[in-house]
């Protein structure tokens, strides 16, 4: 390159570089407008134009494009009438969202009143709830006339959001009874067996998947029970020789499930069938972003783990046409069974929760606002207008007075996207009035999800792991030693002698200050 | 020019040199703004550290209690120390001994080549996995070794005899090897660059009078080639040493399981597990600033060390 | 002017010697296709259906071709406006890189520089110690007030300090006899930096101007953390929320897709792969011409 060339060469970097850099600024100047950027501590417990008080909402985006789409305007405007509250929402991206968390509570000029949390809440969220960051919601959830909806929440659940005697969180309610045991309904057929009740049952439909040509092609490519790395199946299947979730009764105390007897009748059974090779030899090695695929593939016939996988999976079969090996003329199925031995697992009852904090939400009348809002989205117009969308742009209402969706639009460029992000779902996790048209497979999840209901056990410590101290500090790293000595076990890498040592690692670890603790969490605890 | 007379006053070297002292204020700005300023967060790890402290934005660094050396004494004395330190030095060894030389090797012999369509389409070839992410090659790494359907296994099966092949996913003796054969897939091509931009700088002339003297292939490498990489090995060595306790976080928190993690808990993902998920930033900063320390300790001893080899080193 | 190795050189090699060239080709393009075989099998997998992808563990070619996936990212403006996005924050980040580290280079690199070593250990500080991410987002975001511009992409990062002294060390060995011959002829130091020294750091600058590059294209997590405009996304948010949406995560989490059918999965997961990776591939092989031989012949003569 010549000297006259590199000079107009930097020249042009040079303005080109100016030239970013001052669109750069004006881009930096502009955002303080976008929804994006909450400077507006003014904002919060304001007016809008019209009249309505106003609430900041933080939570989860996950698609870019919450409420900005076409025809989203109409859905606000109806949420907005229904509940009578104009919400700024503060839209933050899933990946970095537990950083921002934590960056937002440091930020008291800037709280929203509104913070979702996803899962459980974290030590952090628990310190800043002991240093009052949040309102207690008790005495507010106790007015039923005010917030009829929010007022039935489960006592149980709650518990787990509860810190140090106060309510600091709404919980996003999840389906208690999602878990259970499936299987393929044709294969069963073809070897003549019936729906399994039992342990024993549940053994022999394993073997007989694995040693009986379930599908009939003559060759010895199946086995019986999928298994990832992804160990919520072993947890499921506990609970079906009665050793409980997580921890349990005994005498009077609470303890932890790895220490009871059942729970090594679990482990003797689980690593049974790995040796008899029902399960595939590396298990605990293979992603858990794969699950489901044994069976979609028809290596697998049995399925243990959230009904909607299964319904999912029983759609897979449908979607690609997969033939049922008795009825060439039909698609396979899934039988979603649910329980077995009367028992399943039940979920935490709640997929995530809401703050509502004193630096954003000011006065009681904001609390107020915010409750409001929550209250009334639970209602069916709203869920309706949150899950579904608007009647005759995304769906419409056939002869039977039920919604059935016209699929036409992506769901991140639907007008409601985003919207169910903010509802608690209490007491109802849908529309019943009106409801969805449902599919055979999605039939069959909701009946089996009722029948969990009924015998799903739960965790009673879970209120108590909350606001334990030593389960913030050692909770995690000792629950991995159990769940990493269990897999060992059942691999038969170690032995009884060697699970014996993990437990007793557990106890050393902290587990013994855990028990005492949690224990006395359970004595002092008057509503249990 | 000549020698400069050694009584230059201050401001007359400023003057004559007063283009490279403007030249500079970027940098240091730069620095002086988004390295040191934040470096005040450092003190975090002195504290028992909470969000939700004091007032303002840092209400939480100014309000949060002063503990001292608790945090660093907790985390030197826990159960955990000396398992991350082995698994960490073992990982960074390992990666020293075999993957570090990878890279210089494959350019001496891309050097080597003749054919330069050849030459550019291997090394585009090779480069490419360092932009896979991790994500993907983890989840390639267990298609291809699963012991059930891994079709590298069973390659190896045939070799080794069934259910003898290398289990890489879940054996804990394999697991560094693992790690290493997949670093060195990934990173080998894109690392030779470094070392070819080097050797473009070599005169073609010392090549041919080499050859007329009659050096082979080895000598001209030896006499040529290395000399005019060896420099830049030393500053990639010198680097390498000092991230002895750094292995990075995402590739082993993607290979980890319940039947490895006896070797794969290293520091960093241990500090990610504690700080971020669990928001205990004390001690996340407590133990970065623990592996910072030991960083500079390793780089200025090797860098000593390099200079009393007669390299140039970082100064 | 500058020569690059002739092909087929008069003098003639042993055999041994032969077979040694035709070893080091053979070893070269076994890795060489070792490394290529895998990313091979994602473009196929691109291109092929869910269903093969669920069945066939492994393949270069598959049985029935589907452009499903790419049509599912591409189906709203997203991604090509996070490609544009990529671009320009590439582009503009890579001149920024290289004005920073070549200014702070340069006088490092000169040995009658006073303040040399005071400077040089300010950089290896900042190449050991930091004050984590915490910090740093509150001068970025709070202080500065950069959240949701382009300029927190830009300058926190301006400098590598490796990059920097990677250009530094190449800047020493530059031969002292051509800076003296310009200062000779009335140069001063900025002029020297930019007629002389620059021009001939041809290798090294375009290897770190890749490197920079490179580093940019990739980065999401601070993109994810400053930028919440989705009209400014690079491509790395768009792909990896395309990513998240179609995993089977995100339906555990309360939201169907049930509703509005399954989209293609693992054929996704692959495309955007591909879609992230070429690109920035594209880049090397005209960087490459900088790493001929012979870059520096004629330099250092008269």
């Amino acid at each position: 390159m010549t000297i006259q060339k590199k000079q107009t060469a930097k020249r042009a970097a040079a303005g080109m570089l100016t030239a970013a850099v001052i669109l750069s600024m004006a881009g930096c100047g502009s955002s303080g407008q976008s929804a994006g950027n909450q400077g507006g501590a003014d904002v919060a417990g304001g007016q809008t134009g019209d009249g309505k008080p106003t609430i900041t909402f933080m939570t989860t985006s996950f698609y870019g494009t919450e409420l900005k789409n076409e025809n989203s305007e109409e859905v606000i405007r109806r949420y907005e009438d229904y509940t009578g509250i104009h919400v700024d929402w503060k839209w933050e991206a899933d990946d970095t969202y537990k950083e921002k968390l934590g960056l937002t509570l440091m930020d008291k000029e800037n709280m929203p009143m509104i913070i979702a949390g996803s899962s459980v809440i974290t030590a952090n969220v628990v310190d800043a709830a002991r240093k009052g960051a949040f309102w207690d919601l008790a005495p507010f959830l106790e007015d039923k006339e005010s917030y009829p909806n929010l007022s039935q929440a489960n006592k149980g659940v709650l518990k787990s959001f509860t810190v140090d005697g106060q309510v600091i969180a709404i919980y996003r309610a999840r389906e208690l009874g999602r878990m259970g045991f499936s299987y393929r309904t044709d294969w069963a057929e073809n070897l003549g067996l019936s729906a399994p009740k039992t342990v024993e049952d549940v053994y022999n439909m394993l073997y007989a998947f694995t040693y009986n040509d379930p599908d009939g092609n003559g060759q010895d490519d199946t086995y019986g029970l999928e298994m990832t790395k992804y160990v919520g199946p072993l947890d499921i299947i506990q609970t079906w020789f009665g050793c409980g979730n997580e921890w349990v009764e005994k005498d009077g105390k609470l303890i932890p499930v790895h220490q009871t007897e059942e729970f090594r009748e679990a482990l003797r059974w689980m690593r049974k069938i790995y040796e008899d090779g029902l399960i595939r030899k590396d298990w605990a090695t293979v992603d858990s972003g794969t699950f489901g695929d044994a069976c979609k593939k028809g290596e697998a016939g049995a399925f243990i783990d959230v009904m909607d996988s299964a319904k999912r999976i029983w759609n897979y079969y449908e979607q690609n046409d997969i033939r049922s090996v008795v009825d060439p003329d039909t698609t396979a199925t899934m039988t979603l069974v649910g329980p077995i031995a009367e028992k399943t697992l039940a979920t935490p009852g709640h997929n995530g929760y809401y703050l509502i904090t004193k630096a954003g939400a000011k006065t009681e009348e904001d609390v107020k606002n915010c409750l409001r809002y929550l209250d009334r989205m639970c209602d069916d117009e709203m869920l309706v207008l949150a899950d579904y969308g608007l009647e005759g742009i995304t769906y419409d209402i056939n002869e039977q007075g039920e919604i059935v969706l016209r699929n036409e639009l992506d769901v991140t460029q639907t007008p409601q996207v985003g919207l169910n992000q903010s509802i608690p779902y209490i007491p109802k996790l849908k529309s019943t009035n009106p409801a969805l048209f449902r599919r055979p497979s999605e039939i069959a999840q909701d009946e089996a999800y009722a029948v969990n209901r009924e015998v799903a056990v739960m965790n009673p410590a879970v209120g108590y792991l909350v606001s334990s101290p030593v389960n913030a500090e050692v909770g995690t790293d000792i629950e991995q030693i159990i769940d990493d000595a269990r897999t060992q076990y059942i691999c038969g890498q170690i032995d009884d002698a060697g699970f014996d040592a993990a437990a007793k690692q557990w106890l050393d670890r902290g587990g013994d200050r855990l028990i005492e603790e949690i224990n006395q969490m359970y004595q002092a605890d008057s509503s249990k | 020019m000549g020698n400069q007379a050694k009584k230059v006053t201050w401001k007359q070297a400023l003057y004559a040199h007063r283009w490279l002292y403007i030249m500079i204020i970027p940098g240091v700005l730069y620095m002086v703004i988004f390295n040191y300023l934040p470096m005040g967060g450092l003190v975090m790890a002195f504290q028992e550290f909470s969000p939700y402290n004091g007032e303002g934005l840092f209400g939480p660094f100014l309000e949060s209690p002063f503990v001292g050396l608790n945090v660093f004494r907790k985390f030197f004395t826990g159960p955990d120390f000396l398992m991350l330190l082995k698994n960490t030095l073992s990982i960074s060894i390992a990666s020293l001994i075999f993957y570090f030389p990878a890279p210089i090797i494959l350019a001496l012999l891309l050097n080597e080549l003749g054919g330069k369509y050849f030459k550019r389409i291997t090394q585009t070839m090779v480069y490419i996995p360092h932009f896979i992410s991790w994500v993907i090659v983890a989840a390639l790494t267990q298609q291809m070794f699963s012991t059930t359907d891994g079709f590298v296994y069973q390659l190896m099966e045939q070799i080794f005899g069934r259910g003898n092949g290398p289990d890489v996913m879940s054996n804990p003796g394999l697991f560094v090897p693992m790690l290493i054969g997949q670093s060195m897939w990934k990173e080998t091509g894109y690392g030779t660059i470094i070392f070819l931009a080097a050797l473009a700088g070599v005169d073609v002339e010392l090549y041919e009078a080499a050859k007329v003297d009659g050096a082979n292939r080895w000598q001209r490498m030896w006499h040529i080639t290395l000399p005019a990489i060896r420099g830049t090995i030393v500053i990639m060595l010198i680097l390498k040493v000092g991230s002895l306790l750094n292995t990075g976080y995402e590739q082993i928190f993607l290979m980890q399981n319940s039947m490895n993690r006896g070797v794969s808990e290293v520091f960093d993902t241990y500090i990610y597990t504690k700080g971020v998920v669990n928001g205990n930033y004390s001690l996340a900063t407590a133990a970065g600033m623990f592996k910072s320390v030991v960083s500079m300790i390793m780089v200025l001893g090797a860098n000593k060390l390099a200079k009393m080899c007669g390299e140039s080193g970082f100064y | 002017m500058s020569k690059t190795k002739e092909k087929g050189t008069k003098i003639k090699r042993s055999p041994g010697d032969q077979a040694v060239q035709v070893l080091i080709y053979l070893l070269v393009a076994a890795f060489a296709l070792v490394t290529i075989l895998p990313f091979i099998y994602v473009v196929a997998g691109s291109f092929a259906t869910e269903r093969e992808l669920t069945e066939r563990a492994f393949f270069l070619i598959p049985k029935t071709i589907s452009t499903n996936a790419y049509q599912y990212i591409f189906r709203t403006g997203d991604a090509v406006r996070g490609l544009f996005n990529s671009i320009l924050v590439t582009v503009v980040g890579t001149m920024i890189n290289m004005f920073f580290s070549c200014t702070l280079a340069y006088p490092l690199s000169r040995p009658y520089f006073k303040g040399r070593t005071g400077i040089m250990n300010m950089v290896i500080v900042t190449m050991l110690f930091s004050g984590g991410m915490v910090p740093s987002y509150i001068l970025i975001a709070n202080i500065l007030k950069m959240k949701n511009s382009y300029l927190a992409l830009w300058l926190p990062t301006a400098i590598n300090a490796f990059n920097m002294i990677i250009i530094k060390n190449y800047f020493q060995g530059i031969p002292m006899e051509l800076e003296e011959a310009a200062r000779m002829d009335g140069s001063n130091d900025l002029l020297t930096f930019v007629k002389i020294i620059l021009p001939l750091s041809k290798p090294v600058l375009a290897s770190v101007g890749l490197f920079y590059a490179v580093s940019h294209w990739n980065s999401y997590f601070n993109a994810m953390l400053y930028i919440s405009d989705s009209k400014k996304e690079v491509i790395q948010i768009v792909l990896r929320r395309i990513i998240f949406l179609t995993s089977s995560v995100a339906t555990e989490g309360g939201f169907d897709w049930g509703a509005f059918g399954t989209p293609p999965q693992k054929a996704i997961k692959m495309a955007t792969t591909v879609v992230a990776t070429v690109p920035i591939l594209l880049v090397y092989p005209f960087i490459q011409k900088f790493f001929t031989q012979g870059v520096m012949v004629g330099s250092v003569k008269g």
